[in-house]
């Protein structure tokens, strides 16, 4: 799998908005994705289920998993499948990060936002071949939507990891707290419906869902997200 | 202890997988196919049956996700899935064929990536162990696993929990590697010597892809191995995964396999009774491969693993106090981060392993040596050299090593030995031996072979391979023993010669108490590298040193084609000059530009005019404060922000060295504690708030990511801090924070606490009983400052 890094993002976290960062940073963060191109492993995986509706609550049969919150009814109500979905970096990215961090905190700095970065363009990937692959079935995706997003709980991250049976087939995990490791992961439900069939739904909701493109942000609940772009909350200010 | 007993001297063979034939009983994705040896008993006794039907001599429990972490949800304790599990293979496979019990990975990733413990998997593995105790499994297979430190976890478990046989197998990705980076032979060298009986791999890979790996792993395996592939690569099919490699294909590389000296066959995911059937009846009639493994002397990280013997190999000896100002104040003042730092320049400088030392008797060195083991191997990948003159320091530093070891040392004394090889041969480190004993070092070179051949006889006793021992026949100095210094030459020679083990050497010793030693220490190098040194103990920072190791490493023929010494001096006529006060540019500027290499010399040379307060409060905070000014109106940005903060800080590094020389004063404006609160694993934001707060001239107690609260209240005690500095980046963790919040005011500490992370706020903060709370790393300085202040 071939590395994107979007210049434009890694500047977003590290929160230099003229989109010019002085000459020391700029090849700081040249090597950083060099860096990152050699280190990183990048490994996806993804599985489509079914969808029942049990009131308020939307089910998969096919592993009985419970997916609770008005978020997931919102995102899941109108489909008739979902697709899982599990992208990681590996390993081997955090712990260069953690290195830098002790040694050189800048480049730390710019490797992490650079892996962030790169785990976005993984799960956009991810996302465009499940795009791809439900629209040879007559289906639409919708945005995906990861736990902790909303209302939909991160102790979803367990269940998914063992659905996606992701430590064996990625390598990823979470830990007790529901934290991803490797860190530069992602988790997230992409719902599929059919257009005839998507009464109560249309594409733009579908749409208003996951990734955080900074006309999304306001539509969401997570005021306190260090990503939020309507305020001037980003990660540089919040950490 | 049981009837049937196993030759690994002909062919055996496990069952296939038990995933896949669940799948075809109806198993959900994500369903615990553990839960079906209580729910289904039934369907696991057919599975097993076919298997043994097929022609399996050995057939695994259904025990892989059988730990207790994997179990919590499902209601089920760990000793009733073991004991039923047991239970139905055992009826199965009757009085003749074997029973392994089945241990996977725990799921989780352990401590640094993630934030299982290296103990507490240990618990996990043993808790697994012990539910068999009692039932009748013949033999502990530990399977797919990825990390080595999760192995070497579940190997001592298996062994100080029950008697029976255990083996062990990794699972490879396509680089060759497992997903945490463990390289085939670092697996060999690392799973032997912990004592497996057979070792192996599974999974992940069909046959196909695994030969290049299996090759690796027979040429060095002293043990039989064991391979159970994938049926191929898995494929996505109308919403099903199938794998490409039919039973006669897959017996074909089976066979192979075979010729290269595999012993021990089943199969993995994808496979089912049918090809178990077909690698029976291909391996009838025929017997394995006579193979006889090389024979090497290696160390390994989890990573990495270092031959001794083909290239001299640099051992870097700066972790130890002895003699070292700045290490032993590192030490009592728990500044890990600047031995980190000296790990990291020996590194940089061509080290290939790290003695590590923290014998000073005012701290607990036994604590102190474990926490460096862990932050060395989870920074850097060279293996490690344990160095104690006590046997509990060793024991619990090796335990808690992710790889093979090197213990310094042991020597021809008999209670010496007594103590020091049980450890070696438990935890598979190679050992170095001193060349002396009850009588003391003896002068002649013949004396100290003796000795030497007295440890590796006695070493062999304890199933301790004489390829994992090292002799060091001592360096006497110069100066005072001169006519001895030879006798240590012939005596490495003779070692070498009569012995054939590895051989080491302190070398710098040599110089003590007469000029120019770097002189002596090189000549001596050389003449001891020509007697067969292989692994020289020395300073990697001295360049001559380091210019010797490269010159005779092209002279002996081991840097091939001098391809080695050409990249590292063609094009250089000379020394490069040192940048030492070359710079014309003011501090305050060379901190503004964020002109790390120039900080140091800069600072040196200002203090021939002033003192290092002077420049703290003179050039060094007015520019900090300049910067973060500029920052806050957006004129800069963080990236530029830290590299300033890193200047800054090499500027303190001098002006502390500076003081440490003299004696005279401190700069400590504080101490405050800093740490990542248990179960997060984040922890940028609060190394940016550390290099801040370092920068104004605090001092840091960094306890790291992932911290328990009473870790925290421990140090704080210990430390006698009334400032606590706490982050946590998500919600699930924020609760943690309150918990040390509450353990810190409970615990009558009294000191106050400062809060930052992602999803904190004022309010927040507050709530959870936090007395400060910083928006960002600058907003942590201000705090700090004024709560300083007012204590003052």
């Amino acid at each position: 799998m071939q590395l994107k890094v979007d210049i434009k993002e890694v500047y977003r976290y590290l929160g230099i908005k003229s989109m010019e960062a002085d000459a020391a940073t700029a090849e700081l963060i040249d090597r950083c994705i060099c860096e990152l191109e050699e280190i990183t492993e990048p490994r996806s995986t993804s599985r489509i289920f079914g969808i029942e509706k049990n009131g308020k609550e939307i089910i998969l049969p096919e592993c009985g998993l419970p997916l609770e919150g008005a978020d997931m009814y919102e995102l899941l109500g109108g489909c008739e499948y979902c697709s899982i979905l599990g992208v990681t970096l590996g390993i081997q990215v955090d712990r260069r990060i953690d290195y830098y961090s002790r040694t050189q905190l800048s480049k730390g700095l710019i490797l992490n936002a650079c892996a962030t970065a790169a785990v976005e363009a993984l799960c956009e990937e991810a996302e465009a071949r499940v795009q791809q692959q439900a629209a040879e079935e007559g289906l639409t995706a919708t945005r995906r939507f990861s736990p902790g997003y909303g209302d939909f709980d991160v102790a979803v991250q367990h269940s998914l990891l063992g659905i996606l049976d992701a430590y064996k087939t990625i390598g990823l995990t979470a830990t007790e707290s529901c934290m991803l490791v490797p860190r530069k992961s992602v988790t997230a439900i992409i719902g599929l419906y059919r257009e005839e069939k998507s009464s109560g739904m249309d594409k733009a909701r579908a749409g208003r869902y996951g990734q955080c493109s900074e006309e999304k942000c306001s539509g969401c609940g997570m005021e306190q997200c260090e990503f939020r772009k309507d305020g001037d909350i980003i990660e540089s200010k919040k950490f | 202890m049981n009837q049937r007993s196993f030759k690994t001297d002909s062919f055996l063979l496990f069952d296939g997988a038990m995933g896949t034939m669940l799948q075809r009983e109806g198993i959900k994705p994500g369903e615990l196919p553990d839960s079906y040896n209580i729910l289904h008993p039934e369907i696991i006794e057919k599975i097993h049956r076919a298997y043994l039907e097929a022609g399996s001599d050995i057939i695994t429990t259904n025990t892989f996700g059988a730990n207790r972490l994997k179990l919590k949800r499902s209601g089920y304790s760990v000793e009733e899935i073991v004991k039923n599990a047991i239970r139905i293979a055992r009826k199965a496979a009757g009085e003749k064929k074997l029973v392994a019990l089945g241990i996977g990975p725990t799921g989780q990733l352990l401590e640094p990536s993630g934030t299982l413990r290296f103990e507490e998997a240990y618990a996990l593995f043993a808790d697994q162990v012990r539910a068999a105790s009692g039932e009748e499994a013949d033999l502990i297979l530990i399977e797919t696993m990825s990390d080595l430190y999760e192995v070497k976890a579940a190997i001592l478990a298996a062994k100080e929990n029950s008697s029976l046989p255990v083996f062990c197998t990794m699972t490879f990705q396509k680089n060759g590697r497992t997903l945490i980076g463990t390289d085939p032979l670092t697996m060999v060298n690392v799973v032997q010597s912990l004592g497996a009986d057979a070792l192996g791999l599974n999974c992940s890979l069909g046959p196909k892809e695994l030969m290049p790996i299996v090759r690796e792993i027979t040429r060095y395996s002293r043990v039989p191995v064991l391979v159970q592939p994938n049926a191929g690569l898995p494929e996505y099919k109308n919403g099903e995964t199938v794998f490409n490699v039919g039973a006669e294909e897959f017996t074909s590389y089976i066979l192979q396999m075979a010729e290269y000296g595999v012993r021990l066959f089943g199969g993995c995911c994808g496979t089912t009774p049918e090809y178990i059937a077909a690698v029976r009846a291909a391996l009838k009639d025929k017997n394995p491969a006579q193979c006889v493994p090389e024979s090497f002397s290696a160390v390994s990280s989890a990573s990495k693993t270092v031959k001794l013997g083909d290239s001299v190999k640099i051992i870097g000896e700066r972790i130890n106090p002895t003699g070292k100002k700045k290490i032993k104040e590192a030490l009592k003042n728990n500044d890990l981060d600047y031995i980190l730092n000296e790990a990291i320049s020996q590194k940089e400088a061509g080290a290939h392993i790290l003695d590590v030392n923290a014998g000073l008797p005012e701290i607990d060195e036994r604590a102190m040596m474990v926490s460096l083991v862990k932050e060395l191997q989870s920074l850097i990948n060279l293996p490690l050299q344990i160095d104690s003159v006590r046997a509990d320091v060793l024991e619990a530093a090796v335990r808690e090593y992710n790889g093979k070891p090197i213990i310094n040392s042991v020597n021809g004394k008999k209670e010496v030995m007594e103590e020091i090889f049980p450890i070696v041969k438990k935890y598979g480190a190679c050992v170095i031996g001193l060349t002396l004993d009850e009588c003391g070092i003896p002068s002649k070179a013949e004396e100290r072979l003796e000795i030497a051949e007295k440890i590796v006889s006695e070493a062999v006793k304890y199933g301790i391979p004489k390829e994992d021992i090292l002799i060091d026949c001592l360096v006497l100095t110069a100066s005072a023993q001169q006519c001895e210094v030879k006798e240590t030459v012939k005596a490495v020679a003779m070692v070498k010669e009569k012995l054939g083990v590895s051989t080491t050497l302190g070398v710098s010793n040599v110089s003590f108490g007469l000029p120019n030693r770097g002189l002596l220490n090189k000549t001596f190098l050389a003449g001891a590298l020509a007697a067969g040194l292989d692994a020289p103990i020395l300073n990697p920072m001295d360049q001559e040193m380091m210019d010797t190791v490269h010159a005779f490493n092209v002279l002996w023929d081991t840097d091939k084609e001098a391809k080695n010494y050409i990249s590292l001096y063609a094009g250089m006529p000379g020394k490069t000059d040192s940048k030492e006060g070359a710079s014309e540019t003011g501090l305050h500027k060379i901190v503004m530009n964020g002109l790390k290499d120039e900080a140091g010399p800069k600072t040196r040379e200002l203090l021939k005019e002033m003192g290092g307060m002077q420049i703290v409060d003179g050039h060094l905070i007015p520019a900090l404060d300049q910067i973060g000014q500029k920052y806050e109106k957006g004129e800069i940005y963080l990236p530029q922000l830290i590299q300033a903060a890193e200047t800054v800080k090499k500027a303190f590094e001098v002006i502390r060295e500076k003081l440490l020389e003299s004696g005279t004063g401190s700069l400590s404006k504080g101490k405050v504690i800093l740490a990542t609160v248990k179960g997060d694993i984040h922890d940028i934001g609060k190394n940016i708030v550390k290099i801040l707060l370092q920068n104004y001239g605090f001092d840091v107690i960094d306890l790291g990511k992932d911290v328990p609260p009473e870790e925290v209240v421990k140090a704080v005690k210990a430390h006698g801090v009334r400032l606590v500095g706490l982050s946590a980046l998500m919600t699930t963790t924020v609760k943690s924070m309150e918990d040390t919040i509450k353990a810190l005011k409970e615990s009558g500490a009294g000191c106050s606490i400062m809060v930052g992370g992602a999803v904190l706020n004022e309010d927040y903060a507050s709530r959870i009983g936090a007395d400060f709370y910083g928006r960002d790393a600058r907003e942590a300085v201000k705090i700090a400052q004024g709560f300083f202040d007012e204590v003052k």
